[in-house]
């Protein structure tokens, strides 16, 4: 059976009405190689579809932190629109208003100006308290940002 | 197992069998150097569930910003007209104040050095 062992070509020729598997050794190879390239298919595939060694990888890293950030975008997002919303309002009413020249002659727009002004300015005097009330020194961060915001 | 007998057969069979050995090998040996522990798994849930978070809260604040800004563009003859005015000043008051904290607390904490700060408690003056 395996006389043809050493020869590369005319594999099988003085068998021809023998059955393939019944011949020689292919020296070729004809066989061996396609028995390859379906070994290795076969072994992709099933570790590609069914994950047989089933190893935590930086692949699982990357799932589970995509996983995560879904649910919590979903949670976060209608909490974001709720507080959005009165913000967008008082933002273009204060560029309307304030900004704007809408509140001419309209007691809500004087007094709104007169809100926008006082509740800015207030804030910082209350910030630069807080600060003292702390105990920061004077040369903290926190005051030479304090420095830089503009009175309204 | 008359066919065993035949060497082509066995041959066939053989590389095969090396062929699924080696790749599986091979990617055994792929995954396990790129192997990470539960910990980072869990690790990474919480970066994902946080930065999701950020992002989902900004995403949402934006589109009820844009909301409210239509809903006021359509208000705002009737509220300059009728409006309560102490409810203006208070709703631009608490606004103009919230502002002010959020706009320092963003800036000190971009620039912050020091280990000691007021961000709690300017944090706190919020309304």
């Amino acid at each position: 059976m395996t006389e043809q062992r050493t020869r590369l070509t005319g594999w099988g020729a003085g068998e021809v009405e023998t059955v393939w598997w019944k011949r020689g050794r292919d020296p070729i190879g004809r066989h061996t190689m396609v028995a390859v390239v379906f070994g290795v298919i076969l072994a992709a595939l099933v570790g590609a579809v069914f994950d047989p060694l089933n190893l935590l990888t930086a692949e699982d890293i990357r799932r589970a932190e995509q996983a995560a950030y879904e649910i919590a975008f979903a949670d976060a997002e209608p909490l974001g629109y709720v507080d959005g919303i009165p913000y967008g309002e008082l933002q273009y009413l204060g560029a309307e208003i304030v900004a704007g020249d809408a509140a001419a002659d309209s007691a809500y727009g004087d007094r709104f100006s007169d809100g926008w002004s006082a509740g800015w300015n207030e804030a910082l005097t209350a910030m630069r308290q807080t600060a003292l009330d702390v105990g920061l020194p004077e040369n903290y961060t926190e005051f030479r940002v304090l420095d830089e915001f503009e009175p309204r | 197992m008359r066919w065993w007998r035949y060497d082509l057969p066995r041959q066939t069979l053989w590389a095969f069998m090396v062929a699924v050995g080696l790749t599986a090998g091979i990617g055994w040996l792929i995954s396990a150097l790129d192997q990470v522990t539960v910990e980072e798994i869990q690790k990474s849930e919480v970066r994902g569930a946080r930065e999701g978070g950020i992002d989902g809260y900004d995403a949402g604040f934006e589109r009820g910003r844009l909301d409210g800004g239509g809903r006021a563009a359509l208000a705002i003859e009737q509220l300059l007209e009728s409006g309560d005015p102490q409810d203006g000043y208070q709703r631009a008051y608490d606004f103009s104040w919230n502002e002010a904290i959020t706009i320092a607390l963003l800036r000190a904490k971009r620039d912050k050095l020091e280990v000691a700060s007021a961000f709690d408690e300017w944090q706190a003056l919020k309304r």
